[in-house]
């Protein structure tokens, strides 16, 4: 079912629609009283603004939206979705975030992220990444339960012919285990997490997998699930947490030789960035290519917010959807990335080297060594 | 990121030099950039160990290769570097007085040398190196096949403990100090030139969760570190753990120049930077009159750059040179430092260039209890607290090495007699002085060899 903004909302994948056009769009889908969201269309009345009529520009998106702070984990998640959006093809599903570093935030999502797999899957088809001809299956060990990772998975799966297995991972039980100082109660978590990717593995035919870096690095530690890994596995995607350059090196190289490896970077809020295909003289062995101008991704200085940094220079991602489904003004994340610039003319940034901003505190330590 | 240094530590796996696409910019205690060393992330530590397992490992290497090598570390060029480069480098990084550097090249060749014949004195006794036809009988056997060695930065003479663990036959994994890779990359590259088998060394500098890997993959694993660091691998059952020495002295009878040397000697030798160096010193009479007397000589100790030969006082940069003597003066609980009325300007002595020297620290405690009988710190830092024959034993409690001053051998001797004590010396040593095959902390073969039963049946 199109309507007047389907040039904006669904234009296919590999095209790029005009941002400003985008831009327009969204703030006369979320924001009209007829199709916005209840949360948006309520929260408008006390802007200082009109987004009808004063938000023509990304830039002036970036102005308006400056002073509108939003608490996504604290918003009843049906005030979210669009009333434009009764009627329309497929069901609303409410979301978390990785919920690690503090209360979850949720989000609404029917079809727009599966359009962001696809800009995904299309890398992967560049890459070499396999296809599964319907029988072959795809293992994921990470989220699942609350987060979108599961649903990103389930249709990524779908487009690129495999079935989908499942071992589900609760990244705030990890963090909690390893804030606590419970180390050893998060290694027998994923003692028992590998566990169950062996039991997966010795009885299904697994040619593709999506996990974390970490828990494939536990996986090469574990020559029981390793081996019939290394055996059966012909890609692999990593993402959900960062990964160092020689990390990634000795993943490719020397752990699965046999396997196309491909990065994703995303999160609940700001949807999948993929690795854009490798080329010769690149700056960075994975950099990440945001889905523009869905998602717009601005690096920012850490200590002036509105400050974008220079090409090649780290700084701190700024977030905004602009999507049919989601609208998030402009969100600065905990993520600190490099700047890069864009290949092919490409409209969007490019990101790599993508670490959490923390802040390392020295302690002393009693004792010589 | 470019360095305007040409000195590389690189990663060594299996005995091969790897660069690495992750590498850490070493700087002196001055800020002054000194090396580039090549990072191995967790990953590299899983795989060096998954690959090491797959090849077969022979017999120890023969005594000449230790010899041999000991030898090149005292002489060679190795990794680009003369003996001198090394001292200065070492120095520089770690903080260490060069006089600690320049003496440990020397000590090495001896150490390595040494070492065929501390395993053969390690050996049971009833333990044999053939079995013939007919006899059932006691062999020495490796627990494991490989060990990881989570290493420090304070004395290059530490290291000496792993080169043991080769002489046994282990494959050895090291994780450095991150301010001195240099001492275990230039032992590899002498033992590694002396013709050992490349698989017995890697180097795997990197952060925590590298050295986490490594223990995890590892057979063995010799842990140097805090009580947090020990206490992080406490549940792995390879764990040989290298924690603070928290050495003492005991000392009975009068206040005299022999008793005050060897104190001084034990407390700041090598920089105080050894986990023999006394941080408490136990003593019969008034502690703030002994107190008083250390403070005058330990305060004449020189703070200087760590290149120059005048220096004696470990340099670090300054800011964490002052959170360190902050950190002290948070753990007083009410003891009086002697030393501070010799410093017009603190504990903290800045060099001008960015880093400082810590100054020796007398503290006088009023009480056996005070919970600075306890507390090592990296500087020459020493508790002085009274002891008396009510309860003799329980204040020495939890000590690697110590000095029993004195007339009193059957004192000595009964203190001995503690478990928890690891090394007693008598008569005027002090803490740091070693036999050639005396235990440190127990033979590290306690660890890492056992006795096993072989027998051969009798020919018809």
């Amino acid at each position: 079912m199109s309507d007047d903004f389907a040039t904006v909302f669904e234009a296919p994948v590999d095209q790029v629609p005009d941002l400003d056009e985008l831009v327009v769009a969204t703030m006369t889908w979320h924001f009209s009283p007829s199709t916005g969201s209840p949360f948006w269309t309520g929260r408008a009345a006390s802007f200082g603004f009109d987004p009808l009529s004063d938000v023509k520009t990304y830039d002036d998106l970036l102005e308006c939206f400056s002073t509108v702070e939003v608490d996504w984990s604290a918003i009843p998640a049906h005030t979210l979705i669009p009333r434009g959006s009764a009627g329309r093809p497929g069901r609303f599903g409410v979301y978390e975030s990785g919920g690690t570093t503090g209360a979850p935030k949720r989000i609404v999502d029917a079809t727009s992220r599966r359009r962001n797999i696809e800009y995904q899957s299309m890398f992967l088809d560049e890459q070499g990444f396999p296809t599964g001809g319907l029988e072959a299956g795809w293992l994921h060990v990470g989220p699942t339960g609350p987060h979108i990772m599961a649903k990103n998975i389930g249709n990524l799966t779908e487009l690129r012919g495999f079935l989908s297995y499942f071992v589900d991972l609760d990244p705030r039980w990890v963090k909690r285990c390893i804030a606590t100082g419970r180390e050893d109660e998060s290694n027998r978590y994923i003692d028992h997490i590998l566990d169950q990717v062996k039991d997966v593995l010795q009885s299904q035919d697994i040619r593709a997998m999506s996990s974390t870096p970490r828990i494939l690095e536990r996986i090469v530690a574990r020559p029981d699930v390793y081996e019939p890994l290394r055996e059966k596995v012909r890609g692999i995607i990593w993402g959900g947490t960062s990964v160092d350059a020689e990390t990634l090196n000795l993943l490719e190289n020397e752990a699965f030789p046999e396997a196309t490896i491909a990065g994703a970077y995303g999160n609940t809020m700001m949807g999948m960035a993929p690795q854009r295909t490798r080329r010769d003289g690149d700056p960075s062995p994975c950099v990440f290519r945001p889905f523009y101008p869905y998602t717009i991704v601005d690096v920012v200085d850490p200590v002036d917010l509105t400050t974008r940094v220079p090409v090649d220079t780290r700084g701190v991602v700024k977030i905004t959807a602009l999507t049919r489904d989601l609208f998030m003004p402009p969100t600065v994340e905990r993520d600190m990335v490099t700047l890069r610039a864009p290949l092919d003319g490409h409209p969007g940034v490019e990101v790599s080297d993508v670490r959490p901003n923390e802040t390392a505190k020295e302690t002393i330590i009693e004792g010589v060594y | 990121m470019a360095v305007d240094t040409a000195i590389r530590v690189p990663v060594i796996r299996a005995g091969v030099a790897a660069r690495s696409a992750e590498t850490a910019l070493l700087r002196g205690v001055d800020g002054t950039p000194l090396a580039e060393v090549d990072q191995a992330p967790p990953l590299a530590a899983t795989l060096t160990v998954a690959e090491l397992r797959r090849r077969p490992l022979g017999e120890a290497p023969p005594a000449e290769t230790f010899r041999r090598m000991g030898e090149l570390f005292g002489t060679a060029t190795l990794n680009g570097l003369t003996p001198a480069d090394y001292c200065e480098l070492q120095a520089r990084s770690a903080g260490v007085p060069i006089s600690v550097a320049r003496r440990s090249v020397t000590d090495m060749a001896e150490t390595c040398a040494n070492a065929p014949l501390r395993v053969a004195a390690e050996r049971p006794a009833g333990a044999v190196s053939h079995v013939e036809p007919g006899e059932i009988k006691a062999v020495w056997m490796r627990r494991g096949e490989t060990l990881s060695v989570i290493a420090p930065s304070n004395n290059p003479g530490t290291h000496t403990q792993w080169v043991h663990a080769l002489a046994y036959g282990y494959r050895l994994l090291v994780r450095p100090g991150t301010r001195d890779p240099f001492t275990p990359s230039r032992l590899i590259a002498a033992a590694l030139e002396a013709g050992m088998e490349p698989s017995r060394l890697s180097l795997l500098p990197g952060g925590h969760a590298t050295a986490d890997a490594l223990v995890k993959a590892a057979d063995l694993s010799l842990v140097f570190g805090g009580d947090a660091a020990i206490a992080r691998y406490a549940g792995n059952p390879g764990l040989v753990p290298r924690g603070p020495g928290r050495s003492k002295v005991l000392h009975t009878g009068e206040i005299t120049e022999e008793a005050l040397d060897v104190i001084c000697d034990s407390v700041a030798y090598d920089a105080g930077l050894r986990c023999t160096n006394t941080s408490a010193v136990f003593t019969e009479a008034d502690p703030r009159e002994l107190g008083q007397a250390l403070a005058r000589r330990l305060g004449a100790l020189v703070a200087a750059a760590p290149q120059t030969a005048q220096a004696q006082l470990p340099v670090m940069p300054i800011e964490q040179a002052r959170a360190m003597r902050a950190h002290l003066a948070s753990r007083l609980a009410g003891a009086v430092e002697a030393t501070a009325p010799l410093y017009q300007d603190g504990g903290v002595a800045d060099l001008g260039d960015g880093s400082a020297a810590l100054r020796p620290a007398v503290l006088v405690c009023d009480r056996p209890g005070h919970p600075g009988g306890g507390i090592e710190l990296p500087f020459p830092c020493v508790w002085v607290l009274p002891w008396s024959w009510r309860d003799p034993v329980t204040p020495l409690r939890n000590t690697l090495a110590l000095s029993v001053l004195g007339d009193d051998e059957e004192l000595a001797l009964t203190l001995l007699r503690e478990p928890s004590i690891r090394k007693v010396v008598f008569g005027g040593l002090p803490t740091h002085a070693a036999g050639p095959t005396s235990p440190h902390d127990g033979y590290l073969s306690g660890d890492l060899m056992e006795v096993r039963a072989y027998g051969v049946a009798g020919r018809p």
